[in-house]
């Protein structure tokens, strides 16, 4: 299955990477959001938020290097963050549309609407969630893994 | 269909213009609707295809072959190169269609040899590595940076992240590829917040100026106050300096029913919120907050804070130009219990445990601050800084 045609993309082609790259820019939007509220916690006092998203952002690291070890943390944890975003776009949605009858930006949408469910929905097909599911041996490593084609439209 | 896109307050005659960070500037709107054209495209060619023209025959098959990864980056390729075609001919006054055009010609180039099978990946690394420090650049330049510019830059962010995908395995290759991803994603969002301010200036409460992150002004044009405006404005100053200096004791604040039992930062407004219920609008003796700073000899009384009682209300800007009231937008705020912890970030998003609050009711400042630059305006925190240093700070 693997298109050795395609410059050299013998490893990594499948949607577990796709899912471990956006992964990592949500890890680094958070990134920039620790970085953000510590400078905003000099001007208004600091807060457990500051904490909180730098904790999240090192999770979401460690959970997209965990992706391309199939372990199963690393799933579960991805797809509660991905869950959190997902709520929390819906409550300040609502609190928009409730306050200025005017949608949210593109940006938040994307960020915290379409790439969650993208992520979601890489890692959740049967096929990917099996990779993830417990073995006799020990973990495997990328490179024995099939690349999975044609799950993405 | 650009303002349902955007998230804009409606212009009722209040403080309704925000940053373009949060906003889609008109300039960039061809290139939305383009991108929203791109599904019918690609029936159009798949229809093509159908029918048995050859040239989308094949190159239907060869897409058809590409891996669902590769698939993906194709089409985040597509999308930006669409949308900077789309900037082509609205950029004609400030000398960028030249480069909006080769960048979308590179990036459709680089699409293209993507979905024949030919080799793709330096062309495609070195486009989208340009495109997005050009985009930085840009916005220190004095361009902010809005909502299409950053969607653009998260595709193409996806786009160099699945590129830079190590073509062999190796835990080093990987480790290198994810750390240049990430590092990308963050000095993108610096930029885009440094891209803001620049473009804010020196981010003074005028009419039409350019606002801040965060901030919501009057849309217009400035102009010198009437002799009643600036008697009026002189009044309130007067009035207000007057009334609250009984503040600058905590207990005082605390007994008139001011929350001033924890003080942090140089920016610390202290509610009052039995005044914040009164009904009553600029009343010089019961300001709805105050502003402390807390320094090392203590909390510094620095001003007052006049707020209207609703949303969307536009307040009485007695002193016309001199007293220009602001709103605020986007800000983020835990809900238990209720904390400033800043603003909506450029990706869109608020820090952990914070919710988004997309607009405030009207504030007016009044800074007791010997020689601030604007008595009703913003006090810079260089300003704050400097005025604080006489208490240790």
């Amino acid at each position: 299955m693997d298109r050795v045609n395609h410059e050299g993309m013998t490893t990594g082609s499948g949607p577990i990477d796709t899912a471990r790259v956006l992964v990592l820019i949500q890890g680094g939007i958070l990134l920039t959001s620790t970085v953000e509220s510590s400078l905003a916690s000099t001007a208004f006092g600091l807060s457990p938020a500051v904490g909180l998203t730098a904790v999240s952002a090192l999770l979401a690291l460690t959970a997209a290097a965990g992706l391309v070890r199939r372990a199963r943390w690393a799933r579960k944890v991805t797809l509660f963050g991905e869950a959190y975003l997902l709520v929390t776009l819906l409550i300040d949605m609502a609190i928009s549309l409730l306050m200025t009858q005017t949608p949210l930006g593109l940006v938040p949408l994307l960020t915290r609407g379409v790439v969650p469910v993208a992520v979601w929905r890489l890692l959740c097909q049967p096929a990917i969630s099996a990779e993830f599911q417990p073995t006799t041996a020990p973990e495997r490593s990328l490179d024995e893994h099939p690349v999975h084609e044609g799950l993405m439209p | 269909m650009i303002s349902i896109l955007a998230h804009s307050i409606p212009d009722n005659g209040s403080a309704s213009q925000g940053s373009p960070l949060y906003d889609v500037l008109p300039k960039h709107g061809l290139g939305v609707l383009l991108v929203l054209l791109l599904p019918m495209a690609a029936w159009w060619v798949r229809r093509r295809g159908s029918r048995g023209a050859r040239w989308a025959g094949r190159f239907l098959e060869q897409y058809r072959g590409l891996p669902s990864t590769h698939r993906l980056l194709f089409w985040l390729l597509i999308a930006s190169a669409t949308i900077h075609l789309g900037l082509v001919p609205t950029h004609d006054h400030d000398g960028f269609p030249a480069l909006y055009l080769a960048d979308a010609v590179l990036l459709g180039w680089a699409a293209r040899r993507l979905a024949g099978g030919r080799t793709w990946r330096r062309l495609t690394v070195v486009v989208l590595t340009v495109s997005i420090v050009g985009y930085w650049i840009s916005g220190l330049a004095g361009n902010p940076p809005d909502q299409v510019g950053m969607v653009t830059k998260l595709a193409e962010l996806a786009a160099l992240g699945l590129a830079i995908e190590p073509m062999r395995p190796g835990r080093i290759r990987r480790l290198l590829t994810s750390s240049a991803t990430v590092s990308l994603v963050v000095l993108t969002g610096l930029f885009a917040w440094g891209g803001a301010f620049v473009a804010a200036g020196a981010g003074d409460h005028r009419i039409g100026n350019v606002p801040g992150p965060g901030t919501l002004l009057p849309p217009g044009e400035d102009r010198p106050p009437t002799a009643e405006e600036q008697q009026a404005a002189d009044d309130l100053y007067e009035a207000v300096t007057v009334s609250i200096a009984k503040y600058a004791d905590l207990e005082v604040a605390a007994i008139n029913g001011y929350q001033v039992a924890s003080i942090v930062g140089i920016d610390h407004h202290a509610g009052n919120p039995a005044f914040g219920k009164d009904g009553r609008v600029l009343d010089p003796v019961r300001p709805e907050s105050l502003v402390y700073a807390q320094t090392p000899g203590g909390p510094v009384l620095l001003g007052a804070v006049f707020e209207m009682p609703a949303a969307g209300q536009p307040g009485p800007a007695v002193g016309g130009p001199l007293t220009v009231w602001h709103g605020h937008e986007n800000v983020c705020v835990t809900a238990a219990p209720p904390f400033l912890t800043g603003l909506l970030s450029p990706f869109g998003t608020c820090p952990v445990g914070s919710i988004n609050i997309p607009v405030t009711g009207e504030l007016l400042h009044v800074w007791i601050v010997p020689g601030a630059p604007e008595r009703f305006g913003e006090l810079s925190d260089e300003v704050r800084r400097s005025y604080l240093a006489q208490f240790d700070l």
